[in-house]
């Protein structure tokens, strides 16, 4: 169950975090000018079914989801659980189950998809993708077990993650995603992502 | 880097030529009016129009017409990528170019490919925002991805779903992921 006054917290925790990776100054008229890139859009809309899948007007998450499919192609499931900073790429075809459990100042790109669909014995009741804070995930990247990912992960592009990776800082690659080498906390912290102007 | 509204034209005409090519068809009027049924030929002419504006300091319509090509086609292509003459794309899908990148002429893209900066920190290679520097002739399957700030040769193939992150020379055939040079092996078996 979330309040009000947190969906809106969150949201400005989004839109700051993105509007910081992408170097853009404080004010209103920066905002504007990225309120109507695909990714904030999905966030927004995300953001807000979050907020009504708990309440009486529960059936509205699936309008706000009718209208991301359209206008961004992402599919967020309400249910999923995103900590605030969440940025999601311009590029479209992000799919999130209701099963993840996403931290905070997390950052997806290009499409990826974060599934359980191809288990044959899961339960969505008992399990959970669990990606830990400040993890980046590049595109198509496909999760597709209830795996643990630590916090500062960073799943490079075209891997097919298969097991946990519980040691915080590892770089991900290949299919399936190995470890390939491990960075400080820190850095992956202090690390911009968008810097190149991915979108 | 200045573009007049004649050079777009030419261009556009290339990258229709392009496609006539490839579907072994010529390019007469009727055929220019067919193709402008074709998705990934419209994304292409945005993709045009938005550089000639963003050369002609009129950034905002530019950013408008990248936000509207990702809506209607799933193309986001940034206004500042520069592209030769003869962009093909296959299908108009899920393709993401990002800024600082540079491509050549005779382009063709599948469906689904990224070409873009590295989002990813490593404490080995040096991480700059420059994107890939791609020569002439570059084909890549569907699903690939190219990024990081590295220089492919002319006559690149990348294969499907492979995930290009180093250098590589002319004539190179790319495969997995991470992507390796599979050149010789494929030259063998098509000579044997």
């Amino acid at each position: 169950m979330i309040t009000f006054q947190q969906t809106i917290d969150n949201l400005a925790a989004d839109i700051g975090r993105r509007k910081q990776l992408e170097g853009k100054p404080s004010g209103w008229f920066a905002t504007f000018s990225i309120l109507f890139k695909c990714g904030v859009v999905s966030v927004i809309l995300y953001r807000f079914s979050h907020y009504l899948v708990h309440t009486r007007f529960g059936f509205l998450h699936k309008l706000l989801a009718i209208i991301d499919q359209v206008y961004s192609k992402n599919e967020i499931s309400a249910h999923a659980t995103a900590g605030p900073g969440l940025v999601l790429g311009d590029g479209g075809g992000i799919g999130l189950t209701q099963v993840a459990i996403v931290g905070k100042n997390c950052t997806f790109l290009g499409c990826n998809s974060i599934t359980l669909g191809a288990m044959e014995d899961f339960n969505v009741n008992l399990h959970h993708i669990v990606i830990g804070d400040h993890c980046v995930i590049g595109s198509s990247v496909r999760i597709m077990r209830p795996v643990e990912i630590a916090a500062g992960t960073q799943i490079k592009n075209n891997a097919v993650v298969m097991f946990s990776a519980d040691k915080v800082g590892s770089v991900l690659s290949g299919i399936p995603a190995k470890r390939r080498s491990v960075e400080t906390y820190e850095n992956v912290i202090a690390w911009n992502p968008l810097k190149g102007g991915y979108l | 880097m200045k573009q007049s509204f004649i050079e777009t034209l030419s261009l556009i005409k290339s990258d229709m030529q392009a496609r006539a090519t490839y579907e072994s068809k010529t390019l007469n009027t009727v055929q220019m009016i067919k193709f402008l049924l074709n998705t990934a030929i419209l994304s292409s002419i945005i993709y045009r129009f938005q550089t000639f504006f963003y050369c002609n300091h009129l950034q905002i319509i530019a950013s408008i017409l990248s936000t509207l090509n990702g809506i209607f086609f799933t193309v986001h292509i940034d206004p500042s990528t520069k592209i030769g003459a003869g962009f093909f794309m296959m299908h108009a899908n899920y393709i993401c170019i990002g800024s600082n990148v540079n491509i050549g002429k005779n382009c063709m893209l599948a469906h689904q490919n990224t070409i873009c900066p590295s989002p990813f920190f490593s404490e080995k290679v040096s991480n700059s925002a420059k994107g890939p520097t791609i020569g002439d002739d570059f084909m890549m399957g569907g699903g690939a991805g190219v990024y990081g700030d590295i220089t492919l040769g002319e006559h690149v193939k990348v294969s499907m779903n492979a995930a290009v992150e180093e250098s590589f020379p002319d004539n190179a055939t790319l495969f997995g992921v991470p992507a390796r040079n599979m050149a010789k092996q494929t030259a063998n078996v098509a000579t044997s």
